[in-house]
């Protein structure tokens, strides 16, 4: 439980010395971005390793913040003194999926262009933010040649700006109320001695995650390399069918779902209604989760959780193996 | 009844009908006073007059207050040209069109909607009325020999100003001014001129009052409009039948690869009728090779065949160069199952087993196969390499060459040897041997990344175990 935000901070390490070395050599725009990727991959020395490794990163640290968010959840972390905490890592946590809706758009080809348009209209079917939202995100309408350049400013220097601001009101909150250890919270007596000290013991631990998740990223690398595709064109919309992103595949299918039940409505927007009212009960965690035993986590809140889980861990599959 | 009754018969009703016509005529002739007096002026006064005798206007009644305004039937000239009668005096300009307009509204309507009528960007149109084709106090039935707006007459009237290169160059300088010459050679103005007015004339294919621009979508002409506006009669077995041709060629042309290329994808570069036939001078290809025609396209097809052993044995028995093969109208895609000795090979028409050009044809035949199945381990091969995420750029430049290659080959068909032909080909194995090699070459290099790998995973394994038993040492020392 203690080191999911270990791993998260190793991978977002990871993520801006990557992002440095490929910032040296991208040049965004429709007419140079996705030469300066083929030019990356084929042609810089280890460039391929460079790019695979920033692009298995990004996933892990969604998948790591959402993990370490999810233990907290069920340890109760979020109640006070540390809510500021948990909302700014749950702010974090969509950031993060911003930064990689937004860095999926960089390398210009078809596919992940493709994914992008997809994703933005899941995000457009969200009732009165969704259009406002997408325009937001994206810079206009619809991605095109003439906006890629605003969503790579928005991925190298906006959110790099607002990640490091809310992580530094995480970190400062961390370091006020001290590192969540349920054992101190909830017992007491001779057991709270048992606390790690950080030197050798937590080091030790953090490097060996930290060979463990690198040894992760280069067999994700070699096994998995990140195509190069066929140049996008932005003239051309997505297909019927085109997958969005990864982290946007249980709302499609929940979607997919309604619709299969009810053809006549708009699933997507529903859909996406659902979802953004579960995330809302989830993350407002700390308003309503006050009148519960201080040491026993209370039924409803167990079974939203592990229902939560399961519900976006099961759709993301059956999307998955739709599209295979 | 007797022939001498029937006769009787026929010259009372003959007789009765002029005699009628005749008092309708002095009717009006007497009640038009307008008329009356200018007929019997002098000069300039007395011509409209004179003209107007023989216009259909007259004819029909319509006097001169029809157009001009005015009581004609008034015997004393002021009040017959009272300006508070309507009398307008002479009709310029745009103002004759109104005056049309009171009868003739539908063509006057469709004329200010035309290029030649409409007022663009606020500039006077290029035809101000519409005297200026159907003439003045002169005006006939289109259907009149002497009308000027009649078959082989519109030709020449439309000429008047397209034939003219100081006017032209007033609208546009870049147009051709011989069309009319061209006509004159046409199939079609070659029977105009000889009196068939079923012929076309400008108007059969541009249209009369409603006349767009060449390059507007809308209009009869416009490139892609034109296989239809031809098959308007060439399409008709009725209107055709005194002609005695074939009336199927749009139908042909339609599934042909020129016809689904520009009227079903949309692709301007493919031919309509024109290209082959010409527009103003369209006739039958005079040309002494059909392929001279072909090859204003298919420029490297044109040349092989020129000299080509086709070319000689074709003359020598009349028959038409490249339609032997390809067909006229009706021209499919071109496939290489043309080629060799099976079902669909065009070969075997002429070539009987086991001569020269029967072997020839199976030689192109399976060397052209068994290229393309290197061709397609070759791109297996490729693609095998690109899913690993390796550079293939060099590999895909060689794709483009091999294609070429084949491309090349695929024209040397038309030369009839197999030299040129064979030479392309064995190019086109070599780069997709090149190919081969690089691509695998490429999928090599996946896997010795894989060997690094397994070597780091291994040096990191044992530095994981070497740290993890120092650290449960560690923890064993202070009891943890």
């Amino acid at each position: 439980m203690y080191f999911s935000g270990t791993v998260t901070l190793l991978l977002l390490f990871n993520l801006i010395l990557t992002g440095l070395l490929l910032f040296l050599y991208y040049k965004e725009g429709n007419s140079f971005a996705y030469e300066s990727v083929e030019f990356i991959s084929y042609k810089v020395r280890f460039g391929w390793l460079v790019r695979a490794i920033h692009y298995w990163s990004a996933v892990l640290l969604i998948l790591s913040i959402a993990f370490h968010m999810f233990s907290m959840f069920f340890l109760r972390a979020y109640r006070k003194p540390r809510e500021i905490t948990w909302f700014t890592g749950a702010l974090l946590l969509l950031l993060a999926v911003w930064f990689s809706y937004s860095g999926s758009v960089l390398p210009w080809n078809s596919k992940s262009l493709f994914m992008a348009q997809s994703s933005t209209e899941i995000l457009k079917a969200a009732p009165l933010i969704g259009n406002t939202l997408a325009d937001y995100l994206i810079g206009g309408n619809v991605i095109t040649g003439q906006n890629l350049s605003f969503i790579y400013k928005v991925h190298i220097l906006i959110l790099p700006a607002l990640f490091s601001f809310i992580l530094y009101i995480h970190f400062s909150s961390i370091k006020r109320n001290g590192l969540f250890n349920p054992e101190i919270e909830y017992n007491s007596g001779d057991e709270c001695k048992k606390k790690l000290p950080i030197y050798p013991n937590f080091s030790i631990r953090a490097f060996l995650l930290l060979i463990i998740v690198t040894d992760l990223l280069f067999i994700l690398a070699v096994f998995s390399p990140v195509e190069i595709g066929i140049k996008a064109d932005d003239m051309i919309t997505a297909p019927q069918g085109t997958m969005p992103g990864w982290y946007f595949l249980f709302v499609l299918q929940l979607s997919k779902i309604i619709h299969l039940f009810a053809a006549e409505v708009n699933g997507k927007q529903i859909g996406i209604t659902i979802c953004i009212c579960i995330g809302m009960v989830w993350f407002l965690a700390p308003l309503w989760d006050r009148i519960s035993n201080k040491s026993k986590i209370s039924t409803f809140q167990k079974y939203f959780g592990i229902s939560v889980i399961i519900l976006i861990f099961c759709l993301t599959i059956i999307a998955c193996v739709a599209d295979y | 009844m007797n022939f001498k009754s029937t006769l009787r018969l026929v010259i009372v009703i003959a007789f009765t009908a002029s005699i009628q016509q005749l008092l309708y005529s002095q009717k009006t002739q007497s009640d038009d006073h307008c008329f009356n007096c200018h007929e019997v002026l002098d000069g300039r006064l007395k011509k409209p007059a004179d003209l107007f005798k023989k216009d259909i206007h007259h004819q029909k009644g319509v006097t001169c207050a029809g157009c001009h305004g005015g009581i004609s039937s008034e015997e004393d000239q002021d009040k017959a040209m009272d300006t508070l009668e309507g009398f307008i005096r002479v009709p310029k300009g745009r103002s004759i069109n109104k005056v049309c307009a009171k009868c003739h509204k539908k063509q006057s309507d469709a004329f200010l909607k035309s290029f030649h009528g409409s007022d663009t960007k606020g500039k006077q149109p290029i035809i101000v009325n519409c005297i200026v084709c159907h003439g003045i106090h002169n005006i006939v039935p289109v259907k009149n020999k002497n009308s000027a707006v009649n078959g082989a007459n519109i030709v020449k009237t439309c000429s008047k100003c397209h034939s003219n290169a100081q006017f032209m160059k007033k609208y546009n300088p870049g147009l051709n001014i011989d069309q009319f010459e061209k006509y004159k050679t046409s199939g079609h103005g070659k029977k105009v001129f000889s009196g068939d007015n079923k012929a076309a004339n400008c108007a059969s294919c541009h249209g009369n009052h409603d006349i767009k621009k060449v390059n507007d979508p809308n209009s009869k002409v416009y490139f892609s409009n034109v296989p239809e506006t031809c098959n308007k009669c060439h399409g008709d077995s009725t209107y055709m039948k005194q002609y005695n041709i074939p009336t199927d060629q749009y139908t042909k042309y339609k599934g042909s690869i020129h016809g689904v290329a520009l009227l079903e994808k949309g692709n301007m570069n493919a031919p309509n009728c024109t290209n082959c036939h010409g527009n103003h001078g369209a006739s039958v290809p005079e040309t002494k090779s059909i392929s001279l025609i072909c090859g204003s396209c298919h420029i490297q097809n044109s040349l092989l065949y020129e000299e080509s052993p086709h070319k000689s044995a074709f003359s020598k028995e009349k028959k038409n160069d490249c339609v032997v093969c390809h067909g006229n109208h009706g021209i499919s895609k071109p496939g290489d199952e043309m080629l060799g000795s099976g079902e669909k090979s065009v070969c075997i028409k002429c070539h009987v087993n086991n001569d020269k050009g029967f072997i020839a044809a199976v030689l192109m035949k399976n060397m052209i196969d068994s290229l393309l199945k290197e061709m397609e381990s070759a791109n297996h091969s490729i693609y095998l390499a690109e899913s690993m995420g390796m550079d293939l750029s060099e590999a895909k430049f060689e794709w483009a060459e091999i294609n070429e290659a084949l491309m090349i080959a695929r024209t040397g068909t038309h030369f009839g040897h197999t030299d040129k032909f064979v030479s392309s080909l064995k190019n086109g194995f070599k780069l997709t041997e090149n190919a081969k090699v690089i691509s695998e070459q490429a999928v090599n290099d996946f896997y010795k990344r894989r060997n690094w790998l397994a070597y780091s995973l291994i040096f990191s394994i044992i530095i994981f175990a070497a740290l993890f038993l120092k650290l449960r040492k560690i923890e064993k020392m202070r009891n943890i």
